[in-house]
């Protein structure tokens, strides 16, 4: 079963459900922008946050990388929200040359969007890989084989810049603003943590809150 | 038209646009006045350009008013359709909080013309608001309650073959207000990026004015058809120029109020496009005959506006008496002033910020811009924007960089103490009951750990103060893995570093913040007038009023509808 949604309210779900899972605001702007950007592509961007948070929930420093032989390990397996904006934070390594190898990031997919959007402007191409798959993020969009490994809950990534011109791949993917579809275990989960981030109504705070209270009927 | 000259006076001092500083204070933008890059006038602009037909193509309301109908407009690419629904609303439900349930009216912006299917299908949804859902296929969703007291006049005179009494229209202003007009993907409806590419739908927040305008015509219709079947064959519809005195209302409370900071870029290129508007004009170097002629017929007019905008919310109340005072002291003041001086409208803003309430020193901005719509009105096509775009942070900037903004472009925060209680009095939360945005009261209610990110200030401090922890040579990005806690805040300065006006430069959290300020600067944009808070967090607006009618708008005067007809001399 699953439900409807259109993007921002994909967008505005995941980041309020990343919110109530822990995360400072800023990391949840990211995972709401995450969620719609794989949503438009058509993959399962909001399934993958869900089932993120619920591994993560009650656990925090243990996921966030540090660099050791040039490796980034975390002691649990390294979040994918981190991941993604540690790549996107230092673009010029990745444009200059030098790549990045992430041990064992959960849901991987994740880091995808922030990794994509380093060449959303540019004419360089760059190789987010799982294992021994490669997808190539380019300006037009993204492409990879149809094996992709998309629903992995944990890999070895790696980001570099593609040294050649794309190989031929089967599938180019561009994104669309339609709605899409959420799974409705994934979106029980990314509710009951979003209703996190709301205070509870008091008596009080029902009429001052609002600043209301006068007669409508004039 | 008159067109900026930088070559011919090398002495003269050139107006710079004024700086975030001066513009982005609340007392300032919750001062604002519609201009001509106000949203409802640039639509209406362009239904006229492009010749847009409309047609009322379903009426399926009984004699008690209760039914719906389908306006479409139709255009040159795309044509798109009002579906309304008019209930039977008994008044202990008549209420304009978002928490309510029922309404008068409710309506949805179709895109395209409906089928009967689709009328079915939002027939089923529509009238629940909130609790149904719509599709792409839907753009926006909105509802309305009457205004009691002018609607039961209005049905009563038309009835008995009679015109509805002047003063009463005036003082209300409106048939029906709108409680909420929800676009951009709310409740399942499209996402703004599917229509972003298109003429008309892609400006912001067009198809909410779009939707309101055809909601102003419907209220007309369904007033004159309640009372044709109550006065029978003695009924009468409205005069035209009468007609057009209504406009429609809204309604709003603190939901809109967050919307400015959460869209910093928006929020940017609105402010540019005013501030550039009055730039280009203050550059003028000589006006006109017919260009200080329409000034000066618009200045009496304004006039008029003042003595028809009632309030009776003491903030409202003096800011009024202000205003009025100023308006009779810039129509003394131009009765001696040269308007054909050499850059006579930049002398007149100078003095104005000498002698004139912020209040009418707005006023002032938004009347000079009038005679200059060859000059100004293109700018309202850059009043939108691609926030994910501007969303990626810079890690590669340096902590001393970034410590140099805070510096210079957050003066105003980085010095508050924000352990005081009236620096930190407030917090912005959202509430569980209807998933609306409020205000609490830091140091009396509970609740404080739901706050919402819109203490931009503390933030800002709170950043500079982990900074100068910082290595020198460390970049934001070292600092971001090792604090992820502040990326909210880095993207706003680093953001602000290329737009300067996005950031509002005062404390959101102080024990004095008015949420009316951010309210009426977002309305202003819309292109409201009669701006009347019933608090300080809730206000009343009326949109479209004096504007042509679909049916009209060939025959009228382009654009000249946003004050009150002159008065006709007797």
């Amino acid at each position: 079963m699953s439900r409807h949604l259109s993007l921002s309210e994909i967008d505005s779900l995941c980041r309020k459900a990343a919110r109530g899972a822990g995360y400072g605001w800023g990391m949840s702007e990211e995972a709401g922008r995450t969620a719609r950007w794989l949503a438009a592509y058509g993959f399962q961007g909001p399934e993958a946050l869900a089932h993120w948070l619920r591994v993560r929930v009650g656990d925090t420093g243990q996921h966030v990388p540090a660099l050791r032989d040039h490796l980034w390990h975390a002691q649990r397996g390294i979040c994918p929200l981190t991941a993604g904006t540690l790549v996107n934070d230092r673009e010029s390594q990745l444009l200059g040359g030098s790549g990045f190898e992430f041990v064992q990031v959960h849901q991987p997919m994740l880091m995808l969007s922030m990794v994509a959007r380093i060449v959303e402007n540019r004419d360089s191409a760059i190789v987010f890989s799982m294992g021994d798959r490669d997808i190539t993020c380019t300006a037009q969009g993204i492409v990879c084989n149809d094996d992709f490994p998309w629903e992995k809950s944990r890999a070895d990534v790696s980001c570099h810049l593609a040294v050649s011109e794309t190989e031929s791949m089967d599938e180019s993917i561009e994104p669309s603003a339609q709605s899409r579809s959420v799974s409705d275990k994934a979106l029980e989960t990314l509710l009951e943590l979003a209703h996190k981030t709301y205070a509870p109504a008091t008596e009080a705070s029902r009429l001052a809150g609002a600043g209301a209270g006068t007669n409508d009927n004039d | 038209m008159s067109s900026p000259e930088h070559t011919e006076n090398p002495q003269i001092d050139y107006a710079e646009k004024r700086s975030p500083d001066t513009v982005m204070r609340l007392a300032r933008l919750g001062s604002f006045h519609q201009t001509r890059v106000s949203f409802m006038r640039a639509l209406l602009r362009r239904l006229r350009r492009e010749n847009w037909r409309f047609e009322r193509t379903r009426w399926e309301i009984d004699a008690k008013g209760i039914g719906f109908a389908v306006y479409t407009a139709y255009g040159p690419r795309r044509n798109y359709s009002l579906v309304a629904f008019a209930h039977d609303l008994p008044p202990e439900m008549r209420s304009d909080r978002v928490i309510a349930t029922a309404w008068d009216a409710t309506f949805c912006l179709f895109d395209g013309i409906p089928t009967d299917a689709d009328i079915q299908r939002l027939q089923a949804n529509v009238p629940l608001q909130e609790a149904g859902r719509i599709s792409d296929s839907e753009l926006s969703l909105s509802r309305a309650n009457r205004s009691v007291r002018l609607w039961a006049h209005v049905v009563e005179r038309l009835a008995a073959g009679e015109q509805p009494d002047v003063e009463l229209v005036d003082q209300v202003g409106y048939l029906i207000r709108t409680t909420a007009v929800y676009g951009s993907g709310k409740f399942g409806a499209a996402d703004r990026y599917l229509i972003q590419d298109r003429m008309l739908a892609g400006g912001p927040f067009r198809i909410e004015m779009l939707s309101v305008y055809l909601t102003r015509t419907f209220s007309l219709d369904l007033v004159e058809h309640v009372a044709s079947h109550v006065g029978g064959e003695k009924a009468v519809k409205v005069d035209p120029d009468l007609r057009r005195r209504f406009g429609v209302g809204n309604s709003t409370g603190l939901g809109m109020a967050p919307f400015l900071i959460n869209h910093p870029l928006l929020l940017h290129r609105w402010i540019d496009a005013k501030e550039t508007a009055l730039q280009r004009v203050r550059h003028v170097r000589v006006a006109s005959e017919s260009e200080q002629a329409h000034f000066r017929q618009l200045l009496a007019r304004v006039s008029i506006n003042v003595d028809l905008w009632h309030s009776e919310h003491p903030l409202q109340v003096e800011k009024l008496q202000e205003l009025r005072r100023d308006i009779d002291a810039l129509q003394a003041h131009v009765a001696v002033q040269d308007l054909s001086a050499e850059y006579a409208w930049d002398t007149l803003y100078r003095w104005s910020e000498a002698q004139l309430s912020v209040e009418g020193q707005e006023q002032l901005v938004s009347l000079m811009l009038e005679p200059y719509g060859a000059l100004v009105d293109e700018l309202s096509s850059n009043m939108w924007a691609d926030e994910y775009a501007a969303f990626r942070i810079n890690g590669a900037e340096t902590v001393v960089s970034l410590l140099k903004r805070l510096k210079n472009e957050y003066h105003w925060a980085i010095d508050v103490d924000y352990r005081k209680r009236e620096n930190s009095a407030r917090f912005w939360y959202v509430s569980e009951e209807k998933l609306e945005p409020r205000v609490g009261e830091r140091y009396e209610e509970e609740g404080a750990e739901y706050e919402q990110p819109l203490d931009t200030g503390r933030a800002a401090a709170e950043l500079y103060q982990a900074l100068t922890n910082c290595d020198d040579s460390a970049l934001v990005a070292d600092f971001l893995l090792s604090s992820p806690e502040h990326r909210h805040m880095v993207r706003r300065v680093q953001l602000q570093a290329k737009y300067p006006y996005a950031e509002i430069r005062d404390n959101l959290i102080a024990a004095d913040m008015l949420p009316i300020d951010l309210l009426r600067c977002k309305l202003s944009f819309f292109g409201a007038t009669h701006f009347d808070p019933r608090s300080d967090r809730w206000v009343r607006i009326c949109m479209f009023q004096h504007a042509p009618f679909p049916h009209e708008m060939a025959e009228q005067h382009d654009d000249d509808w946003a004050y009150p007809p002159a008065v006709e001399p007797t």
